[in-house]
């Protein structure tokens, strides 16, 4: 039964569970890669974004750096209106700490400081930009209270022959507005790196320290924003761990010109927020589905095999013989036609254990009524013949005589089956003192030498030539080898040879009567001990399960082969004493 | 108040509060003040606080310094807990001068009574904690104070993690600030205010008129907003905003360009153009200070605002110590600087009252049309005088426009989130140090 049931587990683990394992697997998987990779995109498209707000920053300030300068160099302008000009830009303009505007040589024209200019015009060689389009953004550098701040230079043409510089101080604090508004998911933020990887604004609040200090991106970040300049326009997202031990989706964008970078961080709890709360709802519904399955699974097959147990049991029940035992079996499907097959199978065995039984009854009345007709008409008759003769030849002394032994006889023949009839039900009152092995069969094969001889038949006697003694009642042995050798004489045809040996085996004596016979039938050999069972036509069929009673009494044992045409052996075995046999009075 | 402290100090709304003083009492002629010390409290040194040596540490602080004493005859000490300031007149403002006096000696400038105790002064401040003052011992252990030459540089510090608080920050860190989880900011009105203070003596200036077309030019929200990205207050005039006899309802200067411009048309300042400079009525110098970035702002805004109007604000950069001279001898003609308000009159008295000729002046702009009302508050016995006398101040000062007034300061202090500092009853933290908690990982604040 428990095979039964490791099958229904392997059975429910391979048709439910597993396929669902599996698809939950992949899903989960596939649930991952997918958002990871849409979330990835969409930081990366943020991030362009917000390159793209930088590099318009910057094109923005550039303009208006050009209008200025335009129309600062090329309309004549009083130094004074020069100054309001500036000075006004500078008040418009919260990014532009100071404006100022120089001739070709260098020389300060105008500045929007009430006091000195502090500053001067770059190296051409630093102009990047295309056309007329040409500018210089200066590395970053820390002003005095070390905050970022860069320089940007756009060359001015005033006139054919009056070129030069307007130059303008951004606090790049104004940077960190615009990145600092920038907000991905709950808490994903952008930075800002130079050329150099160095931090120029951080969206997030607690690392805006890090401006401050000058501090360098992060590895990670940097290895980002390097291959960004590696002439990638854009990079894989990344994953990494930060200072503060946080797991960290990045993305980067590149700005151009000034070659910075754009870095979109998001921490994985918020990135894949969505997605592991799908991922545990997934799980959970798999989980369910499996907790639901496998109970489902184990209360059917709970409810299969029990039904299989109660055929069992009751099968088992049939077997010891309690055939009123029956099966009640719930459902309608074919366990529940085999429990209702399994009790008509029930039913019909009691019926046909009582016919038998009904038959057995009468063959044996039959066979016991026969054997008793066999054994006992012929002393009645004998009887009733004497009776007649006797009222003729009443005055007969002689014959008187003979009526009485023939009387005699004849009723110890019909005590004696009433006897054997008897001994059948009760066991057989035996007397056990040692007796002489050779004695007790020799005395019986001659008891027996007249009838085989009147059968035409050979009874020779092969005894052990020790002396050997057995626990016995010598008049029950008796009885038992002349049943034998009887039987011996009765199926063996006349020229047949009977044997009657004895020998010693170890502690056990043996006595084999073997006659040249027809032989029992193998069907047969194995009734031939029971009860009313006799391989002849007549008689109660007694003798051997008498004989066999009266061995097994004694400690011994008695075994018959038999073959067919052949003759038949039986073989008496008992235990041996050493003990000399008491002499008998009389 | 982190060291030593005042017999008196003002709270909030300019009431006067106990400190090493209990109770005070002005005689009936109002020219004697009866100051009861508290009991129990000792110098840092052990040295107990009594009536004699607070009387030897003020007469030594009047002699070095008469400012706010001027009235002051005699100081008495009738017994050891009892201080009785004898005036040669009723002084209404010697409350307020006492609660900028703090009591501490000269001779022994590390000694006081306040929160905290001067062990070090080089190669910083650094102060521990009095565990024996007399209104419990401090939260912090100890204390170091670090001076950055500008607010911005003490800010970045701050973002690097060198110090623990700002005690000032300008209103551009406050954006920065704000959001970020390790660090906590707090904001309250200031008594400073930054106004434009014109010169009486010019003869431009000394039109009524014009002083009012060019308060009117002015957008203060503007300058507010701009320069001070809308961290500030517009003031109206020099009076606390917060004291208890300020009353929000009275008149005050709005922004119109256009009334202005008729009013100088009509007093006879048309707009004239003359080579190499910008066409105006007339110039006016502006003394500013030069050394912050933020007034810089604030000079360049009102020069492009009053050259709407036609007048040409010519600006004249400065130190402090130059702006401070100049003030005081009246050398200027316009300056732009911040004033000190305190929470009482005593300051406004000393910077808008016109002083006798010859006498010490904070400033000098020639005005005197505030004297006789800055007398009554001084001389002013009962709550219903002193709010009459500020109303009447407020009017006088709408009236006259001896300076355009344009913002009151914020002071933001910003500190590291770990503080435990916020008490509803005090607006601002720093009068609370001695209460703040630190978490567990608790060191030296700075």
């Amino acid at each position: 039964m428990k095979r039964i049931t490791g099958r229904f587990v392997l059975l429910i683990a391979t048709a439910a569970v597993f396929p669902l394992v599996v698809y939950g697997l992949i899903s989960v998987s596939s649930l991952r890669s997918g958002t990871e990779q849409s979330v990835g995109k969409g930081n990366q498209a943020v991030a362009q974004q917000v390159a793209a707000y930088i590099r318009q920053y910057f094109d923005n300030n550039l303009r208006v750096l050009t209008s200025i300068g335009t129309e600062v160099r090329g309309t004549q302008l009083e130094p004074w209106q020069q100054e309001r000009i500036l000075r006004n830009h500078v008040l418009d303009f919260h990014e532009f700490r100071e404006i100022s505007v120089f001739d070709a040589s260098g020389r300060l024209q105008a500045t929007s400081r009430v006091g000195p200019s502090t500053l001067s015009i770059p190296d051409s060689a630093d102009l990047v930009g295309e056309g007329a389009k040409k500018y210089s953004v200066a590395t970053p550098h820390e002003d005095a209270d070390a905050l970022p701040t860069t320089t940007i230079a756009v060359p001015v043409v005033g006139g054919a022959e009056d070129r030069g510089w307007i130059v303008a101080e951004i606090s790049l604090e104004e940077l960190w507005r615009t990145v600092d508004h920038i907000k991905v998911g709950t808490t994903g933020y952008a930075l800002l790196l130079d050329e150099h990887s160095k931090l120029l604004a951080h969206g997030n609040p607690n690392d805006r320290a890090k401006i401050a200090s000058g501090a360098e991106a992060a590895p990670e970040e940097r290895a980002l924003a390097e291959a960004l300049r590696a002439e990638q326009p854009s990079t894989e997202p990344r994953q990494f761990t930060n200072d503060r031990g946080q797991k960290l989706l990045a993305v980067a964008a590149a700005v151009d010109n000034p070659r910075w970078s754009v870095l979109v961080e998001q921490p994985t709890t918020d990135a894949f927020a969505v997605a592991a709360a799908l991922e545990r709802q997934l799980l959970a519904a798999i989980g369910l589905a499996l907790l639901g399955t496998v109970i489902l699974g184990w209360l059917w097959g709970r409810s299969f095999i029990q039904r299989i147990y109660a055929l069992t049991r009751v099968t088992r029940a049939i077997a010891d013989g309690r055939m009123d035992e029956r099966v009640a079996l719930s459902g309608q499907d074919e366990i529940r036609q085999l429990g209702d097959a399994f009790n008509s199978m029930a039913d019909r065995l009691v019926e046909l254990q009582e016919e038998i039984r009904k038959q057995e009854r009468q063959a044996m009345f039959g066979r016991i009524a026969a054997g008793l007709v066999h054994d006992l008409s012929h002393p009645i008759q004998n009887i009733g013949n004497s009776c007649k003769l006797i009222q003729k030849m009443f005055e007969d002394l002689e014959y008187r005589e003979t009526f009485k032994k023939t009387v005699e006889r004849e009723l110890v023949i019909i005590k004696r089956v009433l006897d054997d009839l008897r001994n059948i039900a009760r066991p057989i009152p035996l007397e056990r003192f040692p007796v002489d092995l050779n004695r007790t069969v020799a005395d019986a094969a001659e008891a027996m030498e007249q009838h085989a001889e009147t059968a035409g038949l050979t009874l020779r006697t092969e005894l052990t030539p020790e002396t050997v003694f057995m626990e016995g009642d010598v008049f029950a042995l008796g009885r038992v080898y002349r049943n034998l050798i009887l039987n011996a004489i009765q199926a063996t045809a006349p020229g047949g040879l009977i044997v009657v040996a004895s020998e010693v085996r170890g502690g056990r004596v043996q006595v084999r009567i073997y006659d040249t016979g027809c032989g029992i039938p193998p069907e047969r050999i194995g009734q031939i001990f029971e009860d009313f069972v006799t391989t002849k036509r007549r008689g109660l069929g007694l003798g051997l399960a008498i004989s066999k009673k009266i061995v097994e009494q004694l400690g011994g044992t008695i075994s018959v082969t038999s073959e067919v045409g052949k003759g038949t052996t039986f073989v008496l075995e008992f235990p041996r004493t050493e003990a000399r046999p008491m002499l008998v009075a009389g | 108040m982190l060291f030593a402290e005042p017999l008196i100090a003002l709270d909030w709304q300019g009431r006067p509060a106990d400190r090493l003083a209990t109770e005070w009492q002005w005689s009936e002629d109002g020219r004697a003040l009866t100051v009861i010390l508290r009991r129990g409290v000792k110098f840092h040194d052990g040295t107990p606080v009594t009536s004699e040596i607070v009387a030897g540490i003020l007469r030594q602080r009047i002699k070095k310094e008469p400012l706010g004493f001027e009235a002051l005859e005699r100081l008495d000490t009738p017994d050891g807990n009892t201080l009785v300031f004898r005036l040669a007149r009723p002084d209404a403002f010697l409350i307020g001068v006492l609660a900028g006096t703090l009591i501490i000696d000269d001779n022994k400038p590390d000694i006081g009574t306040g929160p905290f105790r001067i062990v070090a002064r080089t190669p910083i401040l650094e102060a521990r904690k009095y565990a024996e003052y007399y209104r419990g011992a401090a939260g912090l252990e100890s204390l170091q104070l670090i001076t950055f030459p500008t607010q911005r540089a003490a800010w970045v510090a701050l973002m690097r993690g060198d110090v623990e608080m700002v005690q000032d920050l300008n209103p551009e860190s406050v954006e920065f600030l704000q959001g970020a989880s390790g660090v906590a900011v707090y904001s309250s009105l200031r008594p400073f205010y930054i106004p434009l203070v014109f010169n009486l003596h010019h003869p431009i200036l000394k039109q009524v008129e014009v002083r009012r077309a060019i308060t009117e030019a002015i957008d203060r929200d503007e300058i507010v907003k701009e320069a001070m990205r809308g961290q500030w207050q517009v003031a109206d005039d020099p009076v606390w905003p917060s004291h208890w006899a300020y009353n929000a309802a009275t008149r005050r200067h709005s922004y119109n360009p256009g009334a202005a411009r008729l009013r100088l048309d009509a007093a006879g300042f048309p707009v004239k153009s003359a080579p190499g400079k910008m066409a105006s009525r007339f110039e006016l110098k502006c003394l500013f200070w030069g050394e912050d970035p933020q007034f810089e702002r604030i000079a360049l805004l009102l020069q492009r605002q009053l050259s709407e109007i036609g007048v040409n604000l010519l600006l004249v950069p400065a130190n402090q110590d130059t702006m401070r001279g100049r003030a005081g001898k009246g050398d200027f003609e316009t300056y732009l600087f911040q004033m000190t308000s305190g929470r009482s009159f005593d300051w406004t008295y000393r910077f808008w009252h016109a002083s006798p000729a010859g006498a010490a002046e904070r400033q000098n702009s020639g005005y005197s049309g505030a004297n006789q009302v800055l007398e009554a508050l001084r001389n002013a016995r009962t709550d219903s005088e002193v709010r009459v006398g500020v109303a009447d101040l407020r009017q006088r000062f709408y009236e006259d426009v001896p300076a355009a007034f344009l913002a009151w300061t914020h002071g933001t202090r910003a500190v590291d989130a770990r503080y435990q500092v916020s008490d509803p009853a005090v607006p601002d933290i720093w009068a609370n140090i001695w209460r703040w908690r630190l978490g567990p990982t608790q060191r030296a604040a700075k």
